[in-house]
């Protein structure tokens, strides 16, 4: 990616939160991030991994602790309340339309909203606006009377999405936009962002705990695992050539439900991810924080290195980049499922 | 009912084609709930047979009436629910059973595991208490063997280090394992069969994993038969050999597992198999999707219920509603095209 032509740069991104009495819980740590128009970056990792307060810090809902976030050549971060201009930017979809929607306004007052929030178009323009926008999301305008207990998960979603658009931004960050939705719906919204992304040229940040949503979607992929990226790079190379242990155990734990897959071969954690109860090891004190699960630690003969030093984000090859002391390229995904 | 205890011979005894004695049958279930001036028709007309030591998996998007159907048989609904049909258990017919002798029932020989551990556990009972509680209710054993007890099943669920965790509450534990003290009280009476709705659905795909191993690996060792309900084609197929693809309340098709997969016969499975994202799909590949949306369980259904988003459909789909017959080699499926459509399209 070139510098000039990125859309977003996240630089040293860190969240922290604090409260009287509870341990300090480092949700991002020093994340560096970077996003060209047009482009898909998906950010998969379990929960806890810090993939949505990393999006909420981008979208601005979360303030950062330290790091900067620039979208179009603007610091976002600067700014106590960030301009409305600079707001529309950056759109949002959350996971759960049903909340995410005011129940009691119709879907064309919702997507109305933001044009008038944000004083975009003369009032009499902006039924028209309504009616395009929900046309590109696969709508009509019947649907601008209806409330959103009328709709199905998927049109619900649908309105979301055109909720987002409504005000031109050149960012959407997806949360786990699909996840609650059937499958057979879900299919539907992938292509719906992979169209709109093409039609508009939008940058899109897709969190998601699916890998195989985001193998149809991103551009490329950076894994998170306790608020770290631990491995970033083309959605193709991250799948086929995986480094870090970490993407390894993600992709070894799929279910392929897809008649001509075969399942991966399972690599299994020396501890269940998110079962370490005890908070201190949830942040080991130095070395690498994957180390208490890491399937490679023992087999490697429990390298020092590992207990006493955390690995940076090392380039593998060209955008390809691992934070382990020990990468290895290992195929978990059987090999001409396609 | 007959009131005879479940050890005493099947009255109805069916062999299902796999050879095993059948342990769940039920016949034409129906769920119907009524609201003031409404009724959702939940569940229309289901039969399966469920053999002993077998992995059923039933499958289907929400709404489609699978959880429902699972609570029937249960008698977990709400009094707003009318059951009807017949469902048997070791040959004794549930659904007429009294409250009380339902709850002794379904203790004994139902264990149940759901969605959301966190939800179905007490927040301020200590976890083995919790376990203990449900032993003492079924059996007349001492306080002390009960905990021994606790212990010997946390172990079985694989969780780690049961002898702290017995002591533990809910809230010190995470998801995957809470879901692991759930299954050890469904298994505190080593029921026949263990129902569990969606019982992986919240959790982390390692955690998913390797909980679905624990599953598969407790029964085969307690012989016991397993119904897995969930939404997810990818969870059924690493742990069941038997499948029942529900859409709007029905059956539209069952069989063996790999059967179904790799060749399936009904419309709706053909396209639910191939809008599944895949992890070895291109970058930016689209999926295939259905158009369209489940219809709505509040109108009645007229013709086929997957007739509006089937490619497949012709003018007879709309008015004639389709019966699940026999395909051979153990299967069944309800589209009156089948045999005669071209797969995977």
């Amino acid at each position: 990616m070139s510098m000039d032509s990125s859309l977003l740069r996240v630089e040293d991104l860190t969240v922290r939160f604090s409260r009287r009495g509870v341990p300090e819980l480092t949700a991002v740590k020093a994340v560096n991030l970077e996003l060209a128009e047009g482009e898909a970056l998906g950010v998969v990792g379990e929960s806890g991994s810090g993939k949505s307060t990393l999006a909420r810090a981008i979208v601005g809902i979360q303030r950062l602790t330290s790091g900067t976030v620039e979208i179009d050549g603007h610091d976002l971060s600067r700014y106590k309340r960030v301009p409305l201009h600079l707001r529309r930017k950056v759109q949002m979809v959350f996971q759960d339309p049903a909340s995410s929607l005011d129940s009691r306004q119709r879907v064309g007052s919702a997507v109305a909203e933001p044009l008038t929030v944000h004083s975009l178009l003369e009032r009499s323009e902006r039924k028209a606006r309504v009616a395009e926008i929900l046309q590109m999301v696969g709508l009509n305008e019947h649907h601008a009377a209806r409330f959103p207990h009328e709709l199905s998960g998927g049109e619900r979603q649908r309105v979301a999405i055109a909720r987002a658009l409504a005000v031109s931004p050149q960012l959407i960050v997806c949360d786990e936009a699909v996840s609650a939705l059937d499958v057979s719906v879900q299919a539907q919204i992938i292509n719906l962002l992979i169209k709109l992304q093409d039609q508009l040229g939008l940058g899109l940040i897709f969190i998601a705990h699916d890998l195989t949503v985001v193998r149809h979607l991103a551009h490329r992929v950076a894994v998170m695992h306790q608020g770290r990226i631990v491995e970033t790079g083309p959605t193709a190379q991250v799948y086929d050539h995986p480094q870090h242990p970490y993407t390894m155990a993600l992709l070894s734990a799929v279910l392929p439900a897809h008649p001509d897959d075969r399942l991966p071969d399972r690599i299994m954690l020396n501890t269940d991810v998110g079962e370490l109860d005890e908070p201190t090891e949830r942040t080991p004190i130095g070395g690498c924080a994957f180390r208490s699960s890491c399937w490679r630690w023992k087999e490697n003969g429990e390298h020092a290195i590992c207990a006493t030093t955390e690995p940076q984000l090392d380039e593998i090859s060209a955008h390809h980049l691992h934070a382990c002391h020990f990468p290895t390229a290992k195929a978990i995904l059987p090999a001409g499922g396609q | 009912m007959d009131g005879i205890s479940g050890l005493s011979t099947p009255l109805n005894a069916v062999e299902p084609a796999n050879g095993r004695p059948t342990v769940l049958e039920l016949r034409n279930i129906d769920v119907l709930f009524r609201r003031r001036n409404q009724s959702v028709h939940a569940v229309r007309g289901v039969s399966l047979d469920v053999g002993a030591g077998e992995a059923v998996g039933i499958v289907g998007e929400s709404g489609c009436g699978k959880s429902a159907l699972a609570l029937s048989v249960l008698g977990l609904l709400p009094p707003s629910a009318q059951v009807s049909g017949s469902a048997r258990m070791h040959g004794q017919e549930i659904l007429s059973m009294r409250r009380a002798e339902l709850r002794k029932w379904r203790g004994n020989q139902v264990g149940m595991v759901f969605q959301d551990p966190m939800g179905s556990l007490n927040p301020l009972m200590k976890v083995g208490q919790q376990i203990t509680e449900t032993i003492r209710a079924h059996t007349a054993v001492s306080r002390k063997a009960a905990r021994r007890r606790a212990i010997e099943l946390l172990e079985m669920v694989e969780l780690k280090d049961p002898k702290r965790h017995v002591d533990s509450y809910p809230h010190e534990l995470s998801g995957g394992m809470l879901q692991r003290v759930m299954i050890a009280i469904a298994l505190s009476c080593e029921p026949s069969l263990l129902i569990a709705d969606e019982p992986t659905t919240a959790l982390d795909v390692t955690v998913q994993a390797q909980l679905l191993d624990t599953l598969d690996r407790l029964r085969t060792s307690f012989g016991m038969a397993l119904i897995l309900i969930t939404h997810d084609l990818g969870v059924v197929g690493r742990v069941c050999s038997k499948i029942h693809v529900v859409y709007a309340g029905r059956i539209v098709e069952s069989g063996p597992l790999g059967a179904v997969m790799r060749s399936p016969e009904h419309p709706y499975t053909m396209a639910l198999l191939s809008s599944q994202p895949r992890v070895g799909s291109k970058s930016r590949e689209p999926v295939r999707s259905i158009d369209g949306y489940p219809p709505s369980m509040e109108d009645p259904i007229v013709g086929c219920s997957f007739q509006p988003r089937c490619i497949h459909a012709t003018d007879e789909c709309s008015h004639s509603d389709p019966a699940l017959v026999g395909v051979g080699d153990g299967r069944r499926a309800a589209c009156i095209h089948v045999g005669a459509l071209d797969r995977r399209l």
